[in-house]
């Protein structure tokens, strides 16, 4: 008898304690459940609130919508000036590249520059010396860092003594 | 077997059983799907976080932002790249181009643009050789948006040059879109505050102003 009654003892503490445990568990499960339930309540209060001050901002975005309109445009010719002011004209190039070695003694003719940046010159100097210079000049390194090629078209001399010379000059 | 010695025999089990079922339909129904709902939102919170900071960040600059100095840049820009042809100043441009260099212009032929956004523009111009050179810089630094495409020259028996110039004359359409609410707002860079500085107002362009003033009397009955 008593080791029945320490057997059914032992039984009793055995299903005590599962029963303390389970309800501990079943416990915790609703704590988690709450909190989780809590904190989402917690979040959706935080999300319309961000909602309502971001309706706010949109409507002063709205309401300065003319500044806006200003700034984009503004932006949007400053950008394009910017792009078509940094191609830069081929024709100017190889004309300054010519202009800025002819002698005072040669007097141009004729200029004819294309869309490629082809420049043919035609020029009358009574002086073999300046026409000389140009020549120099002009087919020298610092020139080639302008100009692509260069090519004598004509010369000719005159019975007075004018000499006339046609170059063609290509663009680099 | 009845239920009671059923009930004594696994009472151990029981207990804990309902209790797993009970946390297993807690998990299931409600642990998981907040768990879930929460991690979701947390990835909306912080969208939404960001786009109001984009929003006020884009509402304060635009407070900030003085709309009357840069009308008025925003109206030389526009002088300077037209929404169209604009024709009407391209006259007043090249004369006054060719005026400044002691040029003159004989004639002037709008034509078709080899690119959309662009036409060609023939200027036949007469004057010295040596100006030549600073009417293509003139050209360059123009107040409207061109390029030289080509040259061709001849020399007159007076000695003077006649020239016909062939330009690009640029122009461009405003953008579809004028900004959307979520859209950042552009920013003017250093070098477009160096582009700003350079656009001269039409009205400065033109070396003098000539006030017209009415000839005669103003009441010819008085």
């Amino acid at each position: 008898m008593p080791q029945e009654a320490t057997i059914s003892q032992r039984k009793a503490g055995r299903t005590r304690r599962a029963n303390v445990l389970s309800i501990v568990f079943l416990m915790l499960m609703f704590f988690l459940a709450s909190v989780l339930v809590t904190l989402r309540i917690l979040q959706n209060q935080t999300i319309s609130k961000l909602q309502v001050e971001a309706q706010t901002s949109e409507g002063q975005i709205s309401e300065l919508r003319d500044k806006e309109s200003t700034l984009v445009l503004l932006k949007n010719r400053l950008d394009l000036i910017s792009q078509y002011r940094s191609i830069p004209s081929k024709q100017k190039n190889v004309y300054d590249a010519v202009s800025s070695k002819l002698p005072p003694s040669i007097t141009v003719s004729a200029i004819s520059l294309d869309t490629g940046g082809n420049l043919s010159i035609s020029t009358i100097s009574q002086d073999s010396q300046a026409l000389q210079s140009l020549l120099a000049d002009l087919t020298s390194e610092e020139s080639f860092s302008k100009i692509g090629s260069i090519s004598v078209e004509s010369l000719s001399r005159g019975r007075d003594g004018t000499y006339r010379i046609s170059l063609k000059l290509t663009s680099k | 077997m009845d239920i009671s010695s059923l009930k004594l025999h696994y009472k151990t089990l029981i207990y804990p059983l309902v209790v797993g079922v009970a946390s297993l339909i807690l998990i299931i129904f409600v642990i998981v799907p907040q768990l879930q709902g929460f991690i979701t939102g947390q990835d909306d919170l912080k969208l939404k976080q960001a786009r109001l900071n984009t929003l006020e960040v884009k509402a304060k600059e635009l407070e900030s932002f003085n709309q009357e100095a840069y009308t008025e840049k925003l109206l030389n820009a526009f002088y300077y790249l037209p929404v169209d042809r604009d024709y009407n100043n391209i006259i007043g441009i090249f004369r006054e181009l060719t005026a400044s260099v002691g040029m003159s212009l004989t004639s002037l032929h709008p034509g078709a643009g080899q690119v959309s956004g662009s036409y060609l523009v023939k200027a036949d111009i007469v004057g010295q050789v040596s100006s030549l050179g600073a009417m293509l810089e003139a050209i360059e630094k123009s107040p409207r948006v061109m390029k030289l495409e080509s040259v061709e020259t001849s020399t007159s028996t007076s000695g003077l040059l006649n020239a016909t110039l062939t330009v690009s004359v640029y122009y461009a359409s405003p953008p579809q879109s004028l900004g959307a609410v979520d859209a950042p707002l552009p920013k003017l860079t250093e070098k477009d505050q160096v582009i700003l500085s350079s656009l001269t107002p039409p009205s400065a362009q033109s070396g003098s102003t000539t006030i017209v003033l009415p000839s005669g009397k103003s009441n010819p009955f008085e």
